[in-house]
């Protein structure tokens, strides 16, 4: 189903 | 480059950015030099659609036909993104 996509930018380190 | 993203801008990912998918998260992935963004199910589908030669409009068209939703919504949702990750600099239009 649709829904709002989600980006998260991860912690790099 | 500052202004935001249009229907119809035809974006593609900058060299040193790639869509992988994680064994180990069971996720895609963006990756870019020094940085990684976790993708959710359609946020790995709209990437995916992400070939350099689509527009954004050709992006919402294909997504509108795939999925059960109002193309406007889909339309607002993908310029959202897109213009977000643009704005991060891992992609470029």
């Amino acid at each position: 189903k649709w829904a709002k996509p989600s980006v998260q930018e991860m912690c790099v380190g | 480059m500052s202004e935001a993203l249009t229907l119809t801008d035809v974006p593609r990912l900058p060299r040193g950015v790639r869509l992988r998918f994680d064994e180990v998260r069971g996720a895609h992935v963006l990756l870019a030099p020094e940085r990684a963004f976790d993708l959710d199910a359609v946020a790995a589908e709209v990437l995916g659609l992400v070939d350099g030669t689509r527009s954004v409009s050709a992006i919402v068209d294909a997504l509108a036909a795939k999925f059960d939703e109002d193309r406007a919504v889909i339309e607002g949702d993908v310029v959202a993104m897109l213009d977000d990750l643009a704005k991060k600099r891992v992609l470029d239009r």
